[in-house]
């Protein structure tokens, strides 16, 4: 019931404000967002942290001749997610409060988006997860193309048509696989999956990686993100890089690395490869960006990259990593095209030769920004550091060179962040800064409330990653111990993380490719 | 002699309100007064269909029975009444006061009748009147401009055509007749499965041919951009909804009876290629086109495409289960994109579209109308969770489940291509700002009652359709599981 009511209840405000008259649709919207967090509440509650799998499902027949159900369920990954999508909800609808054009249309198609999303995340039934995964196409389809930037028609068609014949793929393998296991319910595919003889494995993997790997999106496959990205109105970046990059990732946790074990433990290592290309490559075309928001979009690409990479490793430290690094991308990266958006708003560029001394000018701006931008640097203490590092140790024992080379990524990460605070925040006001002085004000207070969630998450999670490591801790093992290669195992090394629970490092596999 | 209640009679009542259309029309020179008594049969003829759903044969003393009613013919033609009802208003707004005749209405009733008999027909005979009986209205109103060149070159070329193909289909029946000599299915169907010969697989190909003409599928289709575009945009609409739908049911008929067995395999190959040369063909080309009527046409093309991906998985199994549910998704998709046809066709007469860039802007000058046709485009991308998604599913489903994989992945790679026509107009329509010149759509003269009405009802039912198909889907099932 609770999860019927968190993909209605977005989707019910998204309708209203719609048809609401034009200055209250914000104040709908604004509810709606505020209520779905309420929800997660009482989901978190009735949520058992001890237990894999699916829990609180709920089924309802949808198509019953041919087994296909409306079937909601979550689990630990799937309620971190969920919980960080309604967690961004209220946010960009309050980052949205002065969106000028059609305001009805703009947030409903933002409530619109956040309930297909939640539905992705909850749904247990193939069909109705790709219904979900495609339907959320729609909305930011809109978005982009409504509110966007000057080229904004070009990066709607490319985002739509790119993610699009990803996931026709996927379709295909799905109907495939349910026809053989009898069922749409994917939970039970695994069995079925299992006993296929490996190359029908593999063509089953990359179908389904087809479409996940577009929107993740990996190396080289990214293309589409950085115009979306920069031609989006800072609502759908915030949303396309907090949430729907995640979906990819999510994706991969829910079909690749459960069903197809075997043509993981094949392909992983490469896979690793085009992880660790993409979090160097991406690093050092961020680095030369001159435009912040294209900067921020390309450093998506570059830690999607090291998601790939813990995903892949099949350790479940790197599980541990890659999920944490989703999580905690999720906060920071929405919080940087939220800080962009701010300035944006002001001083109307993202040139970064426009741009200069604003540290003087905004000291609360430039105090917010510079969290985020240490949290996007893996700071210790900061929650990026607990989870590039799980993700950079979790790889290692699978493809140790490619890590190593992911490594160096990281340090460029820092370059390309350290330049862009300094570009936007330090050294003299360029021209055009002192030309607006004063456009260029502080945050206010609902600015102030924007951040406040995510400054108070960056240490929070940095501190203790436990509160989020202890939702997926279950589902996570057992994933681990699925895509592991069953080789014998010589020695097994433990790590403790934030001193409370031990986390055993299992089967550290030597890959000799 | 006719017992009550006669399967008979929801046809009868059509042809009955044809004739009675046609004096109202002519003695009170009133085309207004035709188009209510044709609405007024429809309305009759849909609740006979639903109220009193009979089945059973219609023949002659002594002879083979000429027509079998099925709950497949039924919910065909109830299909069939439904769109009917719609293109009305169409038929109305379409044509200026000068060519707005009685005549009209006639004319789709008729249509509706041949069509309506297409999926009862249980002997060769039935099967070609009806079929001519369908398409003679549709070639006498796509000339219906007279004054229009293109409108008399479309009524020419698709007369011309048509009855050539009509020929063909002829001379495939004989030659069964020569092999067989049965003309009722049930004698065809005994005689072609007791010993198939080459002689009855060339009249079966020859057949496949004509049904191929008719529905457009490469490389049968050359008509179709031209007719479409020539055609009165109504007429249009009734091209892509009515026949597409009647013939589509049909195929699905010979292919479960007479033409089953190894006939069905070697018709199955054949339409494996139909199908994929219209795919190919369709999707690429309507992305070139600046016109919307032959874009829509190559839409047609394509989507016919997609209807014979499961009738492909139809004719190339024994298994019932499987036989009932690709004609089940077969059918859904006929008649959702039917309906999804005539609400385009009715958003381009209302706002008089005929290019591509007189959309621009529309979601700026008539937001309704934008969300209606975006809903409409969007279905017809096969975008979930709209009908034209849960068409491709049910239609797609049962071909990978015949083992046709190859064949569903090109159909869902080439949807992607489909997609981005949709994608390009909804992008024109509510991205692109309103060329200067153009008028506001809310200060136009509306002349056309129940236009409205009929986009938002298409609209409408395309969302609902797609958020709960069971009903429907289970009708077409139940419908699919008793074809004779």
């Amino acid at each position: 019931m609770i999860l019927f009511s968190l993909l209605f209840t977005p989707l019910l405000t998204a309708a209203l404000s719609l048809l609401a008259p034009k200055l209250l649709a914000k104040y709908v919207a604004l509810l709606g967002a505020l209520a779905t967090l309420a929800l997660c509440w009482p989901l978190y509650l009735a949520f058992d942290t001890n237990l894999a799998g699916l829990q609180l499902q709920a089924t309802a027949p949808w198509l019953p001749s041919l087994g296909i159900n409306f079937g909601l369920g979550v689990d630990g990954i799937a309620l971190a997610l969920l919980l960080l999508n309604n967690l961004l909800t209220p946010l960009v609808v309050l980052a949205s409060w002065r969106e000028g054009r059609n305001q009805g249309a703009f947030f409903a198609c933002l409530l619109a988006l956040a309930g297909l999303v939640n539905g992705v995340f909850m749904a247990t039934d193939f069909v109705l997860f790709y219904v979900f995964f495609e339907a959320s196409l729609i909305p930011l389809y809109l978005l982009i193309g409504l509110w966007g930037g000057a080229n904004r028609v070009y990066a709607a068609l490319k985002f739509f048509l790119y993610t699009f014949a990803g996931s026709v793929l996927m379709l295909v393998a799905g109907l495939w696989l349910g026809l053989q296991a009898g069922s749409f319910a994917f939970a039970a595919w695994g069995s079925v999956a299992h006993a296929l003889p490996l190359t029908t494995q593999i063509v089953l993997f990359l179908a389904f990686l087809a479409a996940f790997a577009v929107k993740i999106p990996m190396w080289p496959f990214h293309t589409w993100l950085p115009d979306a990205h920069v031609q989006a109105p800072t609502a759908g970046s915030v949303i396309l890089a907090g949430v729907l990059l995640k979906l990819g990732a999510y994706g991969l946790l829910r079909f690749n690395l459960p069903l197809f074990p075997d043509a993981v433990t094949l392909l992983g290592p490469y896979l690793m490869w085009a992880g660790a290309i993409a979090v160097v490559y991406a690093a050092l075309v961020a680095w030369v960006q001159t435009d912040i928001k294209k900067l921020i979009a390309y450093s998506s690409v570059s830690h999607m990259g090291l998601v790939t990479m813990g995903l892949f490793s099949g350790t479940e430290m790197g599980l541990h990593g890659a999920l944490l690094i989703m999580l905690n991308h999720g906060i920071v990266s929405a919080g940087l095209f939220l800080v962009i958006g701010v300035m944006y708003e002001r001083l109307h560029t993202r040139e970064m030769r426009n741009l200069g001394g604003l540290a003087t000018l905004m000291p609360g701006y430039a105090f917010t920004l510079v969290v985020l931008m240490l949290a996007a640097v893996a700071l210790p203490g900061t929650n990026g550091f607990v989870g590039e590092f799980l993700g950079l140790a979790g790889s290692f024992p699978t493809n140790p060179w490619a890590t190593a080379l992911a490594t160096t990524g990281v340090i460029f990460g820092a370059v390309y962040m350290l330049v862009f605070t300094r570009a936007v925040l330090f050294g003299a006001p360029s021209r055009y800064v002192t030309d607006n002085q004063q456009a260029a004000t502080d945050l206010n207070l609902r600015e102030w409330a924007l951040f406040a969630p995510l400054l108070v998450l960056i240490p929070l999670l940095g501190i203790q990653p436990k509160l989020a490591m202890d939702l997926w801790q279950p589902q996570v093992s057992a994933l681990a111990v699925k895509s592991a290669p069953v080789l014998p195992v010589p020695v097994s090394s433990s790590l403790v993380v934030s001193g409370t629970t031990p986390v055993i490092i299992p089967s550290a596999p030597t890959v000799s490719h | 002699m006719i017992i009550l209640p006669s399967p008979l009679y929801p046809v009868l009542m059509l042809a009955l309100g044809a004739l009675l259309a046609l004096l109202v029309g002519s003695f009170t020179r009133s085309a207004g007064a035709a188009f209510l008594l044709a609405g007024q049969t429809l309305v009759v003829a849909t609740l006979l269909l639903f109220a009193v759903p009979t089945t059973g044969a219609v023949s002659f003393e002594a002879g083979p029975a000429l027509l079998a009613f099925s709950p497949f013919s039924n919910l065909v033609a109830l299909m069939l009444v439904l769109l009917g009802l719609l293109l009305l208003p169409l038929l109305w707004a379409g044509f200026g006061p000068e060519r707005r005749r009685g005549e009209l209405a006639v004319l789709l009733l008729l249509a509706l009748t041949g069509a309506m008999l297409l999926p009862a027909a249980n002997h060769m005979l039935s099967l070609y009147v009806a079929l001519e009986l369908l398409s003679f209205p549709l070639y006498i109103l796509c000339a219906w401009q007279r004054d229009d060149a293109k409108s008399s070159e479309a009524g020419l070329k698709y007369f011309v055509l048509g009855s050539l193909l009509s020929g063909i289909m002829l001379f495939g029946i004989s030659l069964l007749y020569a092999a067989t000599g049965a003309l009722d299915f049930a004698g065809l169907f005994n005689a072609m499965h007791a010993a198939p010969s080459p002689l009855m697989l060339t009249g079966a190909v020859l057949i496949l041919a004509a049904f191929a003409f008719k529905l457009s599928l490469v490389p049968f289709h050359f008509y179709t951009p031209d007719v479409y575009e020539g055609a009165p945009t109504p007429i249009t609409a009734m091209l892509a909804a009515l026949p597409k739908l009647a013939l589509g049911a049909l195929l699905i008929r010979l292919l479960v009876g007479p033409l089953s067995g190894t006939t069905a395999v070697v018709l199955g190959q054949g339409l494996t290629i139909l199908a994929m040369a219209s795919m190919v063909v369709g999707a690429p080309m309507a992305i070139i086109q600046g016109n919307l009527k032959r874009l829509l046409a190559f839409s047609t093309i394509a989507n016919l495409g997609f209807v014979a991906v499961p009738l492909v998985a139809l004719a190339s199994t024994t298994s019932g289960l499987l036989v009932a549910e690709s004609a089940a998704g077969a059918l859904f998709y006929l008649f959702i994109y039917g309906l999804t046809s005539v609400g385009l066709f009715a958003a381009l007469i209302y706002g008089n579209f005929t290019r591509i860039d007189d959309l621009k802007g529309l979601g700026q000058r008539a937001p309704w109308l934008a969300t209606a046709m975006g809903t409409l485009l969007f279905s017809l991308a096969g975008i979930p969770p709209l009908a034209g998604f849960t068409a491709k599913l049910l239609a797609f489903l049962p071909a990978v489940q015949g083992g046709h994989t190859l064949l569903v992945l090109l159909a869902v790679l080439m949807s992607v291509i489909a997609a981005a026509y949709s994608l390009w107009l909804i992008k024109v329509m509510v991205f692109d700002a309103p060329a200067a010149n153009t008028t506001s759509l809310n200060t136009a003269p509306m002349q056309a009652p129940g236009l409205d009405v009929v986009i938002g009802f298409t609209a409408l039912l395309v969302v609902l359709l797609g958020l709960f198909p069971a009903t429907l889907q289970t009708l077409c099932l139940a419908a699919a599981t008793a074809i004779y």
